[in-house]
């Protein structure tokens, strides 16, 4: 008798257990803004997702005192309604020198198996983050010299609170803002647009019939479009639960060909300033083609102004002498479109665009934002 | 996995963990471990500890095992891969004693599904930890019942079954885009993409993508409710050989008659791509994927 009361009370002890901790651990699952069916992108171990570190990465996200000087914050170059692109043709940092590249859309990134348009060295938003607060050539937020200044513009009354609530320490530092950040970047999920609805939700009626012309074009052998654009994210390395290989695709798409043998102006060379591999020359990363009707200017170096002149590259296999590189990718190869079929493509990739997260409020910069010193 | 089912799945994981229950039912549903170091061994090969079976394969041109960033001369132009990949499917063995075939599971992992499996050759020289690859098919499958096997076969292509679901819900490898034509055509089951250089033509590139064509649907971005029209699945059978064997994949015998410099790639866009008959023809004769000889 004694032993099954024991047991019972063993039973009853972990069960009691168990229910708590299962309700306790129910507030802290982060709740991803991402539509059925999506998978969920992966999270570093040592960063996991919360409500907190994305209210606080918000407000750092949107504050110019977390330039050296005082003059920009990250959403100078990433504007939310251009999809946290910018207009210009490349970025300018916070003392006016100049960004050799276009700053990228930041839809998605969550999902990014590399960051930036050519490095294969960075895996996660938390390492990417400190090129453009730390770098130094070119300087953009231009904190190296002015870490201590930085840091103590945050330390006040709000931001304590928001730190401590993201990180159970009211003290800012450096490690805290990056997590923060990353957290924020990677809250930022686009699945809306007219195309969502269509093929992921299946919705025969979200695109129009020159939409749905276009979208053949697109996935067609004789355009090769989704060969580098591929996947969910219109980019071929998306990481996420369901694929956790990194295959880590990079291209040269016949952009330039200053010597005949293929190579890029010294300015800006890809994939080979990182890797010094000859076959790396020229190779960037295929970004995302969602919100692509907001994103202009393309390519890496901004020197495409709109969709037309894209679309005119790719049936050109190139632009200029870079049509006939000998080492740009063979699916850059060229083709010929009617004056409707270039039509029905450009109507496409707008159909890409998600205008619930281009306008959505919790996007747009706090009108009372948290205070900072001065 | 949505918020709702991570926090069941979550709980339910704590609760096993809490009560050491876990122990208890894995034991009674006979799961083990899964033995994922490969050894140094090629071809064949048992896992000691599960005894489950691993075939390997290696890309070859005639008798010239190619490996990464090697290159092979065909039509008197020297030729470079820049991706290789193939699917293969429904795995079964001849049993010698019953002469009877049985399907044989896949274990699961980022290069396999039960049913699936993905042949991933890398084609630029990196570490393990850099570039991924896989060059082996992980079968679910005890040595002993192995030892019965008279013959092995295998379908390269992904199943009907499996080859136009929904992209954002299939598990690896049934998910990369770089395999995936769109839902109506479903995967690229074979994907050979190679280039050369010279002054003489510049650099060429050529391509044999292999998948099936003839799928009839709304539109790319809808499945086909019943088979395409050319399915384009071939079924490769082989006598089991001994445990130090391995699979080639020879491109040589693949590209027999092929003149890449002067024959369109076939990727089954244009009307004009005479190689794809060929091609097709070569891929069934028996030459293509074959024992690694002695």
């Amino acid at each position: 008798m004694i032993k099954y009361v024991l047991w019972g009370l063993v039973a009853a002890a972990i069960a009691t257990t168990t229910w708590f901790q299962f309700n306790q651990k129910q507030t802290d699952v982060y709740q991803w803004g991402i539509p059925m069916g999506f998978p969920q992108p992966n999270v570093p171990a040592d960063n996991p997702m919360s409500d907190a570190k994305v209210t606080l990465g918000k407000a750092l996200f949107f504050e110019p005192a977390l330039s050296g000087n005082g003059a920009m914050s990250c959403s100078t170059c990433h504007i939310p309604e251009l999809g946290f692109s910018e207009p210009r043709k490349h970025s300018t940092g916070s003392t006016g020198e100049v960004v050799k590249r276009n700053a990228m859309a930041l839809v998605n990134v969550a999902y990014n198996g590399s960051l930036t348009w050519a490095h294969n060295g960075l895996n996660t938003i938390e390492q990417q983050l400190l090129i453009p607060l730390f770098g130094e050539h070119p300087v953009e937020m231009g904190i190296t010299g002015n870490e201590h200044t930085v840091l103590a513009r945050f330390n006040t009354v709000d931001y304590r609170y928001l730190f401590d609530q993201a990180f159970d320490q009211p003290e800012p530092e450096w490690d805290h803002i990056v997590k923060a950040l990353a957290s924020y970047v990677r809250s930022l999920t686009s699945f809306n647009s007219r195309f969502d609805d269509y093929a992921y939700r299946q919705d025969d009626n979200a695109l129009n019939a020159a939409e749905l012309r276009g979208m053949e074009l697109f996935f067609s052998e004789r355009l090769e479009c989704f060969h580098c654009h591929g996947g969910f994210n219109f980019t071929q390395s998306s990481q996420h639960a369901f694929q956790q290989l990194d295959l880590r695709p990079f291209h040269n798409t016949g952009l330039y060909n200053v010597d005949g043998q293929g190579a890029y102006p010294q300015s800006d060379q890809g994939l080979i300033e990182i890797t010094q591999k000859d076959t790396d020359m020229g190779r960037f990363r295929a970004p995302t083609l969602r919100n692509i009707g907001v994103t202009a200017p393309y390519m890496h170096d901004g020197s495409l102004p709109n969709l037309d002149s894209v679309i005119a590259f790719y049936a050109a296999g190139g632009l200029g002498a870079g049509a006939d590189s000998p080492i740009k990718s063979q699916f850059i190869k060229g083709f010929s479109l009617t004056e409707e079929e270039h039509g029905d493509l450009k109507a496409f990739l707008l159909s890409l665009t998600d205008h619930q997260f281009l306008q959505d409020p919790l996007h747009q910069a706090l009108i009372y934002p948290p205070k900072v010193n001065d | 996995m949505n918020s709702a089912r991570l926090k069941k799945t979550e709980g339910f994981t704590r609760l096993l963990s809490l009560t050491g229950l876990h122990v208890g039912l894995i034991s009674l549903l006979g799961c083990q471990p899964v033995e994922t170091e490969s050894s140094k061994q090629q071809g064949f090969q048992t896992f000691n500890a599960q005894q489950h079976m691993r075939v390997s394969m290696s890309l070859h041109y005639a008798s010239k095992s190619l490996d990464c960033e090697d290159t092979f001369v065909h039509g008197e132009h020297e030729w470079q891969l820049e991706r290789a990949a193939l699917f293969s499917s429904d795995w079964q063995f001849l049993d010698s004693q019953t002469n009877t075939w049985h399907s044989i599971d896949l274990l699961q992992s980022g290069w396999q599904t039960q049913d699936v499996a993905l042949l991933w050759f890398d084609q630029q020289c990196g570490s393990e930890s850099e570039l991924p690859k896989n060059q082996n098919i992980d079968l679910d499958i005890p040595a002993e019942r192995w030892q019965q096997a008279s013959q092995v076969r295998f379908t390269l292509a992904v199943p009907f079954a499996n080859n136009h679901l929904n992209p954002l819900t299939q598990p690896s490898p049934l998910n990369m885009p770089e395999m995936f034509w769109s839902w109506q055509t479903g995967f690229k089951f074979i994907r050979f993409d190679m280039r050369t250089q010279s002054e003489q033509l510049g650099s060429v590139g050529w391509s044999y993508h292999l998948g099936s064509i003839g799928c009839e649907s709304a539109s790319s971005m809808r499945p086909p409710q019943r088979p395409c029209n050319r399915p384009n699945r071939i079924q490769i059978t082989l006598e089991k050989q001994s445990a130090s064997k391995q699979l080639v994949f020879d491109i040589a015998a693949l590209l027999d008659g092929i003149k890449p410099t002067s024959m369109a790639s076939c990727m089954f866009h244009r009307d004009n791509e005479n190689s794809c008959g060929i091609l097709w023809s070569n891929i069934n004769s028996g030459s293509v994927i074959r024992w690694q000889s002695d």
